[in-house]
């Protein structure tokens, strides 16, 4: 299985959250974070902000479902401008489930 | 014993370090099998309120070294509410997401299954919405003070 994180802008959540749930994509973990890019932050005059607000979106989906939910985050989250954010994509060995002990997704 | 003591506790340049503890060394018993480096990251979503006693049940089980932040989430069930209250059961018309915790602990391969019980006896309830556990495979591990790699650096 594959463990899906998005760095998203945080007006775009509910967008990208919905649309992933339209697709069958319920389930996910929500992380308000804090952070910068490339750019460094966000220069307005002599205003420096050097760290952005961000929401971390977090998927553990089968591995051949990693490239839809990738695609989805693009399609809503995306805008054009810089800060849109990253997806990262990272192996994951075993799923428990606390209710039931069972060993899967 | 003084001087051991002063010698492991003396703060030491980055490089230094990794001779000092034996990186290499380590490097040389893991080629010639003398233990694996393999670590896993153990990942759970728990509910909120249950964090007291999976800390207590963790470090009594010897695993005193973990993480935890708050985090909004949802599973299978799209965050109906009965996910809190057993006793109310609505059915949202569109998903919400539910406050929980994120527990992150970083254990060498063999101490995988011992935290996963620990978690799991502790945050058990029978009702949707006790959590998730993942299991990820890490590359490598660095203990910031003595700059110590892999599996040494998390014990």
């Amino acid at each position: 299985m594959k463990m899906v994180r998005a760095v998203i802008r945080p007006e775009k959540t509910e967008e990208v959250a919905a649309a992933l749930d339209k697709a069958g994509y319920s389930s996910m973990t929500k992380f308000h974070v804090f952070g910068r890019g490339k750019q460094g932050g966000l220069h307005v005059g002599s205003v420096h902000y050097d760290e952005l607000s961000k929401v971390l979106l977090m998927l553990v989906v089968e591995d051949g479902e990693a490239d839809e939910v990738m695609e989805i985050i693009t399609e809503w989250g995306r805008t054009g401008n810089m800060g849109d954010g990253k997806i990262f994509v990272t192996q994951v060995d075993e799923v428990h489930t606390i209710r039931t002990g069972e060993v899967q997704l | 014993m003084n001087e051991g003591f002063a010698s492991v506790h003396a703060p030491v340049a980055f490089g230094e370090g990794k001779e000092q503890t034996s990186g290499e060394t380590l490097d040389a018993q893991f080629a010639a099998g003398g233990g694996s480096r393999a670590i896993k990251e153990v990942v759970a979503v728990i509910r909120r309120g249950k964090i007291a006693e999976t800390k207590k049940a963790l470090e009594e089980a010897g695993y005193p070294a973990l993480t935890y932040q708050g985090a909004e989430g949802r599973g299978k069930q799209r965050g109906f509410l009965w996910e809190i209250d057993p006793q109310v059961p609505s059915e949202p018309e569109e998903a919400r997401f539910l406050p929980k915790h994120v527990l992150t602990l970083l254990v060498p391969d063999a101490d995988v299954p011992p935290v996963i019980e620990a978690i799991v006896r502790n945050n058990r309830t029978g009702y949707h919405g006790d959590g998730k556990i993942f299991v990820c495979p890490l590359e490598d591990v660095t203990r910031i003070r003595t700059g110590e790699k892999g599996e040494t650096a998390v014990r």
